[in-house]
């Protein structure tokens, strides 16, 4: 289904499924299923596709502006100069960037258990342990808010998107330097950033900021 | 003009020529090798080099600036890093080793480094963060073992920036269990058993951090640092001084960082409409809160070697590096990050701060002693109820 440019996903289980795919299976995937077989592109006429993907053929139109490797593969960011045509359906977005910080949260937090310091391992550290939990307990409101399943405003969505951010730059904090690997996690997420600037429909009109 | 204030100028317009590369350095670090003419480059190349080893001031009127206190330091590296940070760390010169050299070089050792630096653009590397251990100097593995007249080092590096690049390189090392035990070894990385491998990072794509494999490498006599000193003065005490002395210009780093974010919104949105205005006016403001505390931290390591003020400015200014870098990007509206490559750069670049020189964590941490200091003032019979 489209409206107005905007694509519109068929339910509860396609939004579940796009978040379990991040969550597991890291960006390229989940990639994927937002884009759902075709180059979809944001506001500004960008767009954002995997690298690479075997036996799928895509629109040879679009200008390749940029190429980031991810763990799982790569990704590239697009552009188009043609006005309209469908950009990504914006509560899988969330959901998409939701799954990737948790995916995050999962491997931060098993690293931290595995990683020794002087009194023992990183997560047995209250410091540690706090910033984990704010970092989970921001994750869990705003997986609260999606799952109320209510209409999003831009504003909404906004706060939302840079909820996500945070979190998932705590969580890489947490990290430590390999997480500003671009073999790691940390490539992740800031392609999961850069999705949201290509396609989140989160800034007011032209002029509104006056 | 103040004397800091002509300072900065002269650095800004030292560096004015950085963003111009910025780019295509952070495209292929190697590129630095075309990069050494560049005003900015050659005044980097011999920062650091003290005036009876042959460093020459920098003259600006009647003022004259040897680049040698924090103080003067925190205004270089801002300016440089604003102007590009990928540029500034890649640049050669005496950098973090030149620091640790002032702390535990004898005479003739500071000679033949600071001979080197000047005879042609040198790059250094100072090697002591290790896997699976971070920066923590009591952890230390690599081992540095007699051999003869000399010493042979073995073990290995991580995260160590311009590693494939440096002829010259200095590694803290372990000759006995214990803080006594750690001390710093000399080396010429083209010398058998020592390898540089890049690491792929994020950003900071100039300073080409890279993971080092040290297979008994030579250690020549006269070679280990801080012999003439006692134990104490040696390892884990000079990396404190040296990392209480560069902080500073860490923070400065992400400090310039964060000017650099608001020098780009204001390119590319010159007339802004009142509310993007109004939220670049507090911005300003924010890097001005920053700064001043960053330039505190530096006079403090200057009087006294006391690194903890020049703590809460690393924590500050990486948060504000961040902050404000993720503000321009919101300011600059949608698809803002993929429209501006230089941008895109800044958001990575400012995250990398935040690994140079120890964490945010860490750097809370060094701020408890004063902390402490405070309360045991206030409840140590003084009168005064505890603070709350």
């Amino acid at each position: 289904m489209q409206a107005g440019g905007i694509c519109l996903m068929s339910g509860q289980k396609e939004l579940d499924r796009i978040q379990e795919t991040a969550r597991h299976s890291g960006l390229p995937p989940a990639l994927e299923c937002l884009l759902e077989g075709r180059d979809r592109f944001g506001p500004a006429g960008y767009g954002m596709r995997p690298d690479g993907q075997d036996g799928r053929s895509w629109a040879a139109g679009p200008a390749v502006v940029r190429r980031c490797v991810v763990p799982g593969g790569a990704v590239l960011v697009i552009r188009t100069t043609f006005a309209g045509g469908p950009g990504v359906d914006q509560d899988g977005l969330l959901r998409a960037r939701l799954g990737l910080v948790q995916g995050l949260r999962s491997a931060c937090t098993a690293r931290l258990g595995a990683r020794a310091s002087a009194e023992g391992v990183l997560l047995g550290l209250q410091l540690v342990q706090g910033q984990l939990a704010a970092a989970f307990a921001a994750e869990q409101e705003i997986a609260a808010r999606l799952g109320e399943g209510a209409p999003l405003t831009k504003g909404d969505r906004r706060c939302l998107h840079a909820g996500l951010t945070r979190a998932g730059r705590s969580l890489l904090r947490l990290y430590g330097a390999a997480g500003y690997l671009t073999n790691g996690p940390g490539a992740t997420m800031h392609c999961s950033e850069l999705l949201a600037d290509v396609y989140a429909d989160v800034h007011p009109a032209a002029g509104d900021l006056g | 003009m103040s004397r800091q204030k002509a300072l900065r100028w002269r650095m800004r317009e030292l560096a004015e020529d950085f963003r111009t590369h910025a780019l295509d350095l952070d495209r292929d670090p190697d590129r630095v090798t075309s990069l050494l003419e560049l005003p900015g480059v050659r005044y980097l190349s011999t920062l650091g080099v003290p005036a009876e080893f042959g460093g020459a001031p920098l003259r600006i009127g009647r003022e004259s600036f040897d680049g040698m206190t924090a103080e003067q330091k925190v205004v270089i590296i801002e300016e440089f890093a604003r102007a590009d940070a990928g540029i500034t760390l890649a640049a050669p010169g005496p950098s973090m080793f030149g620091v640790l050299m002032e702390q535990l070089g004898d005479r003739s050792q500071r000679e033949a480094f600071y001979r080197r630096i000047l005879a042609a653009p040198t790059w250094t590397c100072f090697a002591l963060t290790e896997p699976s251990r971070g920066s923590d100097a009591g952890n230390l593995a690599t081992q540095l073992e007699q051999d003869g007249d000399g010493y042979r080092l073995s073990g290995a590096k991580r995260f160590i920036g311009n590693a494939c690049r440096a002829s010259e390189a200095v590694v803290l090392a372990r000759t006995r269990p214990g803080p006594l035990g750690v001390t710093a070894a000399w080396v010429d990385p083209a010398d058998p058993g020592f390898k540089a491998e890049a690491l792929p990072m994020l950003g900071l794509k100039g300073a080409q951090l890279g993971a080092v494999t040290l297979e008994g490498v030579v250690v020549r006599p006269g070679r280990v640092l801080g012999a003439h000193l006692s134990p104490a003065r040696r390892g884990i005490w000079s990396c404190i001084q040296v990392f209480n002395r560069l902080r500073p210009a860490v923070a400065a780093m992400a400090l310039g960082i964060a000017a650099a974010a608001v020098d780009c919104v204001r390119e590319l949105q010159p007339r802004p409409g009142v509310a993007t205005a109004e939220r670049l006016t507090e911005l300003d403001a924010h890097v001005a809160s920053v700064r001043a505390l960053v330039a505190h931290a530096a006079r403090a390591v200057d009087a006294t070697g006391d690194g903890r003020p020049a703590s809460a400015a690393k924590a500050r200014a990486c948060e504000l590096a961040e902050d404000a870098t993720l503000e321009a990007a919101e300011l600059l509206g949608p698809s803002a990050r993929a429209e501006s490559p230089m941008l895109d750069k800044l958001l990575r670049d400012a995250r990398g701060i935040e690994f140079m020189e120890g964490t945010r964590n860490i750097q809370w941490l060094n701020l408890l002693p004063a902390l402490r200091a405070d309360v045991g003032e206030f409840t140590a019979g003084s009168g005064r109820s505890a603070q709350p």
